[in-house]
Parts: C-alpha cells; sequence; structure tokens
C-alpha cells in the first residue's frame, strides 16, 4: 500500500508541530485555524521545512529520518506541490511551465493532451503567466503539478485567491482529475465548504497537532470539529447528485436515490446524467415531527435521528434520510420537539436553499 | 587613421574589458545570489569589503593591490620565489586591477535582481523535481537577467575606463599594460597631440555607448515577450 507516514517535531519560536498520522492513497482535506500550522505541515512534506525529529516515509520509502540522520533532498521527494497563488515562472510559457519538470517528457501524449483540454488551457499554451487571469494560473499550477509525475500531491490554499465563480471552476476540474490519481493528495483550505466538495475525509490541525483523518460525520460526532470550529452557521451538507431523466436532481452514492427538488437555475437547464455537487448549510434545515403539506418547502425527507450534539447553546443534529443531514437547530426547539436518538422526523429545506457547484 | 600604438591601446582594452568581464560573471552571480539570499556572520564585513573598491580612490586599489601582488609584496613575493611568476606590471596586473575596480558594479545590480525575485520560486522548482544549482541557472538567473545584463555592461564599461588602479599597479606600458584610458592621459602629455587625444576620447565613448544600447536591446527584448 502506497502509504504516506509522518511522525515528526518542530519547534519554532513559540510554535509546535507535532504530526503523527498515516494515510494511504485519497484525497484528504487538512483543516485548521489560521496559524495553526498547516502549510508547515505541507512544507516539512515537501522538504522545504525541516523538522527537529521523526520520521516521513511514503510506500516505504524513507525519506526523513532524524535518528538515521535521512533527509532526501526536496528535488528528491517527487512530492508535487500546488501553491496558493500558483507560482508560475513568469519568464517562461505556459506550456513550458507545464513541462518544467524533466519527468514531463516521460508522460504519453494521450495523457497529457487529455489534462490540457480537461484543465480547458490549451488555448493559453503559449501565453506567459503575467497574462493570465487567477483561475487560468492557477490552472496551469495544478497541471504543472501533475506533470511532474507526483507520488504525492500538496495543495496550499489553492482558492484562496480566486473569486467564488473561479473557485467553483476550479474545484470541479480537481474533483474530475482527482478520480484519476492513485496517490495520497493533501488539501489545505480555511474554508471548510470547499474542502467537502472534495472530500469528506478531513485531517484536523489545532495548535500544531495533527493526528489521523476522519472522515467528516465522524469529526463532528466526537465533536472535534465543533471544537475547532465555533462558528456553526459554516457546517455544510455536501452530495453528489445527477440530474434525471425529467429533470429531477437525484442524490447519488446512497442504496436508494432520493429525489431532491432543487432550485438552481443551472443545474435545472442541465441535461439528464450531468452530475454535480451541491451543498445546504445545516443551519437551512429544519426539523417537523410530521410531513407538513401546506407550506412552501418542498423538500421534506423522512429519517431517524442518529446523533445530537450539544453545542453553544445549539444542537447539531444528524438524521439519517438514506443520506446523513446535519441540521442545526436551537436547544429550546429541541426540547419543545421532544428530539431524541432514534426519534422519526422530517428535514425540511428550501430548495433555493441549496447551492450547485457548478 | 588610427595609428599602430593607438590600435594596440584600443585592441588591450577591449582584451582586458572582456576578460575581467567573462572572469567577474561567475563570481558576481555567486557573491550576488549569496548576498541576497544568505544571512550569516559577518555578512556586512563581507559586503563591505566587497564594495570598498567602488568608493576608495582607484589609485588606493592600485597602491593595495602593489603591496599585496608586486614583487616584494606579501603574497607577491611568494609566486615570485616560488612559480618565478611577476604579476605588477604586466598585462595579467592590468585584468586584476580592472577586476577589482569593477566586479563590485557587478555585483551590486546582480545582488539588487536576485533581491527583487521571491526565493518561492526556487523552491518551486526544487519540487518540480530541480536540484539548488539547476533551479538556480534555470529560474533565478534568468528571472534576474535584466540585472546580469545591465551589471555585465556595467562592468565592462567601468573595465574600458579604468585608469587609476591600473597605472599604479601595472604601469603604462605601451603594447604590454597601456589601454586607451592610459594612452589618452599619454597623449594629453605630449603637445599638439589633441586630434589623436580626440581620437581615442571618441572611440572610448563610443565602444561604451554600443555596449549600453547593446544590453538596452537585449533586456527590452526579453521583457517583450513576457509583458
Amino acid at each position: 500500500m502506497n502509504e504516506l507516514k509522518a511522525n515528526i517535531n518542530l519547534k519554532r519560536n513559540n510554535f509546535f508541530l507535532n504530526a503523527n498520522l498515516s494515510i494511504p492513497p485519497g484525497i484528504y482535506g487538512l483543516f485548521g485555524p489560521s496559524g495553526s500550522g498547516k502549510s508547515t505541515f505541507l512544507n516539512t512534506l515537501s522538504g522545504l521545512v525541516i523538522p527537529q525529529s521523526g520520521k516521513i516515509s511514503f510506500a516505504g520509502r524513507t525519506i526523513f529520518d532524524s535518528s538515521k540522520n535521512v533527509n532526501l533532498q526536496v528535488y528528491k521527494r517527487n512530492i508535487a506541490y500546488v501553491f496558493q497563488e500558483g507560482r508560475l515562472f513568469p519568464h517562461l510559457s505556459v506550456k513550458k511551465n507545464l513541462f518544467y519538470s524533466s519527468k514531463s517528457q516521460n508522460l504519453s501524449p494521450v495523457y497529457y493532451n487529455s489534462m490540457i483540454d480537461l484543465l480547458n488551457i490549451r488555448p493559453l499554451l503559449d501565453t506567459y503567466p503575467s497574462k493570465l487571469s487567477g483561475g487560468e494560473r492557477q490552472r496551469v499550477a495544478i497541471g504543472r503539478a501533475l506533470f511532474s509525475g507526483p507520488e504525492v500531491m500538496l495543495l496550499d490554499e489553492p482558492f484562496s485567491a480566486l473569486d467564488k465563480s473561479l473557485k467553483k471552476q476550479i474545484i470541479n476540474y480537481l474533483d474530475e482529475i482527482f478520480k484519476t490519481l492513485k496517490i495520497p493528495i493533501i488539501l489545505v483550505s480555511h474554508e471548510l465548504k470547499d474542502i467537502l466538495l472534495l472530500t469528506k475525509n478531513l485531517i484536523l490541525v489545532k495548535d500544531g497537532n495533527i493526528n489521523n483523518p476522519e472522515t467528516y460525520l465522524e469529526l463532528i460526532r466526537n465533536k472535534q470539529l465543533l471544537n475547532l470550529n465555533h462558528e456553526i452557521s459554516s457546517f455544510h451538507n455536501v452530495y453528489d447528485v445527477e440530474i434525471g431523466e425529467n429533470g429531477e436532481i437525484n442524490i447519488i452514492d446512497t442504496k436508494e436515490n432520493y429525489k431532491v427538488i432543487v432550485n438552481t437555475d443551472t443545474l435545472r437547464n442541465s441535461s439528464p446524467g450531468i452530475r454535480a455537487k451541491v451543498s445546504l448549510r445545516a443551519s437551512d434545515v429544519s426539523i417537523a415531527l410530521k410531513k407538513i403539506d401546506d407550506v412552501s418547502i418542498r423538500n421534506q425527507l423522512a429519517g431517524t435521528v442518529e446523533d445530537i450534539i450539544s453545542h453553544y447553546g445549539h444542537y447539531i443534529v444528524i438524521v439519517n434520510c438514506g443520506i446523513p443531514i446535519i441540521t442545526r437547530i436551537t436547544k429550546e426547539s429541541t426540547d419543545q420537539l421532544s428530539i431524541s436518538k432514534g426519534k422519526r422526523v422530517y428535514c425540511l429545506f428550501k430548495s433555493m436553499a441549496i447551492e450547485s457547484s457548478q | 587613421m588610427l595609428t599602430y600604438e593607438e590600435l594596440q591601446a584600443i585592441l588591450i582594452s577591449l582584451k582586458v574589458a572582456s576578460l575581467s568581464t567573462i572572469i567577474s560573471l561567475p563570481v558576481a552571480l555567486l557573491t550576488g545570489w549569496v548576498l541576497a539570499r544568505k544571512n550569516f556572520w559577518g555578512k556586512s564585513i563581507v559586503d563591505g569589503l566587497i564594495h570598498l573598491p567602488m568608493v576608495m580612490p582607484p589609485v588606493t586599489t592600485g597602491y593595495i593591490l602593489l603591496i599585496l601582488l608586486g614583487t616584494n609584496g606579501i603574497i607577491g613575493r611568494f609566486l615570485f620565489n616560488w612559480f618565478h611568476i611577476q604579476i605588477a606590471f604586466s598585462f595579467t596586473a592590468v585584468v586584476i586591477a580592472s577586476i577589482i575596480v569593477s566586479v563590485p558594479l557587478m555585483i551590486r545590480a546582480i545582488r539588487t535582481a536576485f533581491e527583487m525575485i521571491d526565493p518561492a520560486f526556487e523552491d518551486t522548482a526544487k519540487t518540480l523535481g530541480d536540484s539548488g544549482i539547476i533551479a538556480f541557472l534555470r529560474v533565478s538567473v534568468p528571472l534576474a537577467m535584466p540585472g546580469i545584463v545591465s551589471g555585465t555592461v556595467l562592468c565592462f564599461a567601468r573595465s574600458l575606463g579604468e585608469f587609476g588602479a591600473t597605472i599604479s599597479f601595472a604601469g603604462n606600458i605601451q603594447g604590454k599594460t597601456q589601454t586607451i584610458a592610459l594612452a589618452i592621459y599619454e597623449q594629453m602629455q605630449i603637445p599638439n597631440h589633441e586630434e589623436i587625444t580626440v581620437r581615442l576620447v571618441i572611440i572610448s565613448a563610443s565602444i561604451s555607448l554600443i555596449a549600453m544600447i547593446f544590453a538596452e536591446y537585449i533586456n527590452k527584448n526579453r521583457l517583450k515577450k513576457r509583458i
């Protein structure tokens, strides 16, 4: 198994970084407050920062081991790094940036042509970075990292410099590309929703402590995410959806295909079979004890309460409706409805509360 | 028409300026990069020593070189006694004097150019498989090229015009150490030689001007593609 293992300690003035994790190939979101050590951790993996002690290995190959004085140079680690601002070389054209790594010469034309098309950068190949927009620059940086044939890929806040529509665009490109890669990918973002659109596996960073990844739901259940992120309104439900034959939106990857009526123009006009991601804020979901007919809310899904987690005078209620729905309600509502584990309830949310990633 | 002596002075000047520029370039690239990127104990002392010839009267620089490398000098004595190498008052002395006086200009220009480049670009190149030296050559050097070209031309022009250090350390020997600047000085001392003096002044100014225009052309052409 091509696992990335890191057990490292770093001390810098008043800052400590203690990481102990092991991750198999897949996409992981590295999430934590600003200054918690996210970028420093990526830098230690890539070799740009040297930890005081510990060991880092990938697929059984040791790239750092303080006890044996092993410290593989950055250029020998084969870890691609997409930086926040893209960092394209300004003196080289897009094409020369893409094929900068000597390993890119060994790529099959079929592969790189398909990636160039997927990233939609073919018309830009002869352009210089100064003439690119933020989104174009980031797409080229992602392509350049991919063309270096990495065994591990790190992305540090790749969306931070982008506006909302460009961010959606890049997330969609990454979603497509990541499906084709069978390597560990670590993505840093301070926006939980951005990470959730790409993965539900999260690595939390708190005060420089980093442990094994857990799923989004596990981290809500064990309160780790709640303790990290006091702003409960930023919790989202993110689902993969597919446009049905009659234009309805089906949430996929579940045993049953639930029909969720979505009121987003982009998706409403999409052709059947198109896949996308939708997000729904936990605070936009209400709970009722029975189905309500005389109301304008069009999405009413029946389910069973799986978990109730109290947090700062509110409750996070996880309801299993075939798909897990995270809701946020007040303590008063919870008491009034006598919500308890195992209770049958309805999750209500307006079509307009659903946001499409497209 | 130019006389044989004038032609000799022009050729010696071009040879000295070219040689000192070629020798100075790798030294200035490395020193400029180290001064721009690295912090080490005594950096300001090293920095000061490198730039000293820029602010000292060139005659003083020549005198110090004579003390160090003259046949009876601190180092020169050993070179002469052990290897029978005499540096002072030779063509080599002209080149050395020229390098010492002009290299600080090149280092300064290159250092400033490196300081203006985000070091993160070199890190990025390393994550893409470049070793430190390759990242330096493929990323930092091309990005600093306008500064490198300017520094190179400044160094060439300064070498061409070098006078004080050369006359102190290498003398004014026709056909051996006499550069255009020294030839102009000599002709100025001789009555009715104004015509030769003016001719040499025009040639000297023209060579420097051509070098400057050439540098400007290269930099503009490089930048045109990127902007």
